[in-house]
């Protein structure tokens, strides 16, 4: 089987401490939220966030609110398109971005 | 500078670590337990699917165990080691089930073992995520074992020829943390981060396992045996976004075709086989990739623990189970045989210092037994946490040494600074670090390429030295990456020393100008410690007998 990985055009809008920031970005197929952050960070964006620890979510490390609901970005998947807010878990102390305070 | 005081202070919140605290903090020892991010979730325990080895099946033994580890470590473990863990495994198993943790036992499905290389099947289950919200809940009922997350640790401090505290960074303030404590338990894990397709982080992203426990053990002062031992095992590689998917049937030699769709490896061969692990790399190497699990053929493991259920009906709704698409698979590395050396009480051979998990080593050999990493942190986690105590009890009173102090808080701070268009950044001198461990310190390696590694290290060393990372401080993610870094070219160098010291092939470590193993010559450790600011390679006798360790 031929597995033929098609380029997607996605906009990410990232709720960072003090400012809202909108990156647009060409990611692959099976492309996660988790993985698209590290891709702007590469390129320079700096922003804080978990990285991935687990990547199955099972470990809850990766939380955020993702287009208003509460989720894990490991196993987000991009669409082709599509405009994806994302701001830090809510009611939680915001340490930076989306690097919030948990006991 | 944030100034803090304990008794122990534990270095990692995976499963060692937080067995470590609990353990140290039993009899009302102040304990302090540091990690990157909250227990469960950072470290690499939270991923494990949940094999913890004992013994249970009719006719094994706990000597026959032993026997199987040592086989499989090809008789390079030691031996007092591997009696602390076997004689040790159940009944910590049995205790985390009395705290109220999920323990399934597999003895109902008897298909095949884990490891084709094992006699019995030994398989329990707990999940490390169980494990760690297990031991959390007790950790929180002790007052005296306090946690203290968002921190990294970036050198210990020595005074006297002894450990007495470390310094980090406080990530949420980016102020530079002391630490003061009689005595320290490194729990810091693995280093499959500086490897490429590395099993600790299936989606690429970053990964914990940076190696930041031998590095700082080695910069103190203590000595780290077999680094070479690394094992590399089968990992998915396309499509992205398989996560989760380390999925490892008992003969998965038998279920991989090349391009050509030939079965080339050998038959039988285990998941963790490092024979298998040359042969995929061959076809690679050759342009027969990419290597493919046959999607029909794949046995049907039924998931023993009801979180195992619930993270393959994931794996099954987002499309990428095994058996759902034809996984290509590569070689990545899973875990470090080799690590900081430890007597059987987990000390050091640095005073106040102990160390437990993947960041010791002596116990695996040259290869590490599938099933027992999670029975190891368990078990070593909890001896380093009474050793510690205990030793802490009856340590002198000593002082940090403050010109070390501020020159680590002056190395940490030089960072700060905003990076030039031209120059590289942290997330490019990673990658080149990755590059050169894989091509030249991979699963096949010779004399040659290992110089070639050891002089393309000073390079980037030299550039790492340059390297600047934005004026943030505030959870700077590049900041907390250039600290790591220094630690991954530390235990990178200690790796390639270690690797062209041993001049023979034995279990992960393979040398393709010394392809046997050589038991007149070399059924011995490799050790590597600092001296006089240079890293030194010698050799130690494996322990036999009860008098080594004491």
């Amino acid at each position: 089987m031929i597995t033929v990985m098609n380029k997607m055009k996605v906009t990410l809008n990232v709720q960072k401490s003090g400012s809202m920031e909108s990156y647009t970005l060409e990611v692959s197929e099976r492309t996660s939220v988790l993985q698209a952050l590290g891709m702007l960070n590469e390129a320079g964006a700096h922003i804080a966030y978990h990285k991935y620890c687990c990547g199955f979510q099972y470990c809850n490390s990766c939380l955020m609110v993702i287009n208003g609901q509460l989720k894990h970005a490991c196993i987000t998947i991009l669409e082709d398109g599509m405009t994806y807010d994302i701001a830090p878990w809510r009611n939680h102390e915001v340490i930076k971005d989306l690097i919030v305070r948990e006991s | 500078m944030i100034r803090e005081k304990t008794d122990v202070l534990v270095i990692g919140c995976g499963g060692a670590g937080c067995r470590a605290a609990l353990a140290a903090g039993e009899n009302g020892t102040k304990v302090l337990l540091v990690g990157r991010n909250v227990i469960g979730k950072s470290g690499l325990t939270p991923m494990a699917n949940g094999g913890y080895q004992t013994v249970w099946q009719e006719g094994d033994s706990l000597q026959i165990w032993g026997e199987d580890i040592c086989h499989i470590g090809c008789e390079l473990n030691d031996p007092a080691l591997v009696d602390v863990l076997t004689e040790n495994g159940a009944a910590c198993l049995d205790e985390l089930a009395s705290w109220g943790a999920d323990v399934r036992i597999k003895r109902d499905w008897d298909k095949g073992k884990t490891d084709p290389a094992q006699r019995f099947d030994r398989t329990a289950s707990i999940p490390g995520k169980i494990m760690l919200s297990t031991m959390k809940k007790r950790i929180a009922a002790l007052p005296n074992v306090r946690c203290r997350y968002y921190t990294v640790i970036s050198k210990l401090l020595v005074s006297d020829g002894k450990v007495c505290g470390a310094v980090g960074l406080d990530l949420p303030s980016g102020e530079t943390l002391v630490i003061q404590a009689s005595a320290v338990i490194l729990a810091a894990g693995g280093m499959g981060a500086m490897y490429e397709c590395n099993a600790d982080e299936p989606q690429g992203v970053g990964g914990d396992a940076t190696g930041s426990g031998i590095a700082l053990a080695l910069d103190a002062g203590a000595r780290a045996i077999d680094l070479e031992m690394i094992q590399f095992a089968t990992v998915p590689h396309e499509p992205a976004l398989v996560m989760g998917v380390r999925y490892v049937p008992p003969k998965s030699g038998d279920y991989v075709v090349n391009a050509d769709g030939v079965r080339f490896a050998t038959k039988g061969q285990g998941p963790y086989s490092n024979i298998l692990a040359r042969e995929i790399i061959a076809e690679y190497e050759a342009g027969r990739g990419p290597v493919r699990l046959l999607p029909d053929e794949l046995p049907y493991q039924p998931p023993i623990h009801p979180a195992q259920v619930k993270r393959a009906l994931t794996i099954a709704q987002l499309g990428v189970a095994p058996k759902q698409i034809p996984l290509e698979v590569t070689v990545g590395p899973l875990y470090s045989m080799g690590g900081v050396e430890i007597h059987k009480n987990c000390s050091t051979t640095l005073s106040g210092l102990f160390a437990a998990g993947e960041v010791a080593g002596g116990m695996q050999g040259a290869q590490r037994s599938a099933g027992t990493s999670l029975t190891e942190i368990i078990v070593f986690g909890k001896h380093s946490g009474e050793s510690a105590a205990a030793y802490a009890a009856h340590a002198a009173p000593c002082r940090v040494n403050e010109a070390c102090i501020a020159a680590e808080d002056e190395r940490l701070h030089a960072f700060l600074g905003e990076t030039g268009d031209a120059a590289s950044t942290v997330g490019d001198l990673r990658k080149r670090l990755a590059e050169i461990m894989t091509k030249y310190v991979g699963v096949n390696r010779n004399g040659q390429d290992l110089l070639r590694a050891k002089n393309e290290l000073d390079e980037l060393r030299k550039r790492y030295r340059g390297l600047h990372v934005g004026t943030d401080v505030v959870y700077n993610l590049a900041w907390i990456e250039a600290v790591e870094l220094g630690h991954m070219l530390a235990s990178a160098e200690a790796i390639v020393l270690s690797a062209y010291t041993r001049q023979e092939s034995r279990g992960a470590h393979y040398r393709s100008d010394f392809p046997e193993r050589d038991d007149a010559n070399w059924l011995k450790h490799v050790v590597i410690e600092k001296r006089g600011g240079e890293l030194c390679a010698s050799t130690r006798e494996i322990c036999r007998g009860d008098n080594c360790h004491e």
